[in-house]
């Protein structure tokens, strides 16, 4: 295991501009409602640099999943485009895996957990039999699954369920990982104990995380860098470098003076624009 | 099986009730002998002359002759009207106007067609048992999540994997619901068919043990189908049991 981010410098290796692995130019998407044209968003655009950790937050219904689902390929934009590794995103891209909010309709119900694990070796590789079952079990371990392996997902709790989708997703080594709000439906402490989880899995393994929450403290516990969105038709509203130091954990990160001031303000912020008392606000 | 003790004492107090009341006359012991006579001619039609037996077999070949066509034309046909929006658009109007014609209603015509062997018999059955199957294949293959259809296509899943993979399985409980149906059916069917134009299969036997005033006999062929068409829905739903045994809740009775 190589560790590619280096956890101090991470940040202004991104300021100093690392090649970007996303690129979204002017994206645009709209939706035909009663006849009407609804525009999510119009216009956005980001460049997304290589081992990033990058969260989107905003307001429900800003269209923030909308976006992580055009860069995943799985919707076309209605405008602009999506460039993945210098290339147009035409359809779900290798390299990329979207991690579903709904893990509960993602995992497949008739699969065993090592076999759902298996899934995400399906179309990427060709292996044979014992390197199949050697990737799984290592995978199996990294989520922390072990004798866990036969178990059908409706014999696990919800954030064993999350285990599985997240380790089906890094079996297939992807580039990127595209997650939806990933940990909004499991209980407060499974979440501390899957955002670590998803932190030392980001510090082993090369991959860059776009990670999409409504939940600010989430965000900034986790990121190296957040964007936030305005209420729809969305815009970027803010765009932050979190350089708060890398390993992190709940209870130290969490007592940092630093995390709670960049928590406060980037809450603050996103609360006015909520409101639509803040000036940055585009009204028309 | 443990709590359903009470159900199979009903049905030997119903059977003590019957002897009692046929033996006192109470009800007619012509059209209604004693069970214990009834369950004498059962083992002598099944063990001794095994004039029933001979007859079962025939009709099980075509019942399950019938029902495997109707599964494999049903199912894969189902999964194309479920997953293909124009195969669904082209069939989905024929479906539904043939659907609602009892099965026993093409007996008359199957007969014009195929005569009154076992070809138009197999037949009938496998018509009857298709559209319970194919209505619940493409309606098991329509409710697929489309959350499940999005996570086959981030994983790079080609449709012909997807629709193995995913779709199939994701619809297995409805496809199987649709057979469970087709099963009982295909029995019905089977049974008026043989009435119709027989000279073999369990409902010939019964009319024909009618016809020639054997009531005992009978009412033997007719509690062989009530058997039957238990222990058919019995394998069945272990069979199913065992395909579904990731969905956690039990379905074996």
């Amino acid at each position: 295991m190589t560790i590619t981010h280096d956890v101090q410098t991470g940040v202004s290796a991104q300021a100093q501009g690392k090649a970007p692995i996303i690129e979204v130019r002017n994206a645009a998407k709209r939706f035909a409602v009663n006849g009407q044209s609804l525009t999510v968003f119009d216009g956005i655009s980001c460049s997304i640099p290589q081992g990033a950790f990058l969260s989107i937050v905003g307001p429900s219904g800003c269209g923030k999943s909308t976006l992580l689902k055009l860069i995943s390929g799985l919707e076309a934009p209605s405008g602009g485009e999506i460039l993945f590794n210098g290339a147009k995103v035409t359809g779900p891209a290798e390299g990329m895996i979207y991690v579903f909010q709904q893990y509960t309709k993602s995992i497949f119900p008739w699969r065993t957990v090592i076999q759902n694990i298996e899934f995400g070796l399906n179309s990427h590789k060709k292996l044979g039999k014992r390197e199949r079952d050697e990737l799984c079990r290592h995978y199996v371990k990294l989520v922390g699954l072990e004798g866990y392996e036969h178990y059908f997902p409706y014999q696990l709790s919800g954030g064993m369920q999350q285990r599985v989708v997240i380790a089906r997703a890094l079996i297939c080594e992807p580039s990127v990982l595209l997650m939806d709000e990933p940990f909004s439906a499991v209980d407060a402490l499974t979440r501390a104990i899957l955002q670590e989880l998803i932190l030392k899995i980001w510090q082993t393994i090369p991959v860059t995380i776009l990670f999409v929450t409504h939940d600010v403290e989430e965000a900034v516990f986790l990121s190296s860098r957040i964007i936030s969105l305005t209420k729809s038709p969305a815009k970027i509203h803010e765009d932050v470098v979190i350089d708060l130091p890398y390993p992190r954990d709940q209870i130290t990160t969490r007592a940092d003076e630093k995390f709670h001031g960049l928590r406060q303000q980037l809450f603050a912020s996103i609360f006015l624009q909520e409101k639509g008392g803040a000036p940055s606000a585009p009204r028309s | 099986m443990k709590k359903r003790w009470p159900g199979f004492l009903l049905i030997v107090v119903l059977l003590v009730l019957w002897e009692f009341a046929s033996a006192n006359k109470m009800i007619d012991p012509i059209t209604f002998p004693r069970v214990s006579v009834i369950f004498a001619s059962w083992m002598k039609a099944v063990t001794g002359t095994g004039e029933l037996t001979r007859q079962l077999l025939p009709s099980m070949g075509r019942i399950f002759t019938g029902f495997g066509l109707a599964v494999i034309v049903a199912v894969p046909l189902g999964l194309l009207m479920g997953t293909i929006p124009m195969v669904y658009r082209l069939l989905e109007p024929i479906t539904e106007f043939i659907r609602p014609i009892p099965s026993s209603a093409y007996i008359p015509v199957a007969i014009l067609f195929l005569g009154i062997g076992n070809e138009m018999k197999v037949f009938v059955i496998f018509l009857a048992c298709m559209f319970p199957i194919l209505l619940n294949t493409y309606g098991g293959v329509r409710g697929v999540d489309s959350v499940l259809i999005d996570t086959g296509r981030t994983f790079g899943l080609s449709r012909v994997k997807a629709l193995w993979q995913i779709i199939l399985p994701a619809a297995l409980p409805s496809i199987l619901t649709g057979m469970r149906i087709s099963l009982g059916i295909a029995l019905i069917v089977a049974v008026v068919a043989e009435m119709i134009t027989g000279n073999s299969g369990i409902g010939y036997f019964i009319l024909d043990m009618q016809r020639i005033f054997r009531v005992p006999e009978m009412f033997a062929g007719i509690f062989t189908l009530g058997l039957l068409g238990f222990l058919i829905n019995f394998i069945f739903l272990r069979v199913e049991g065992h395909f579904l045994r990731w969905r956690g809740t039990s379905v074996e009775t």
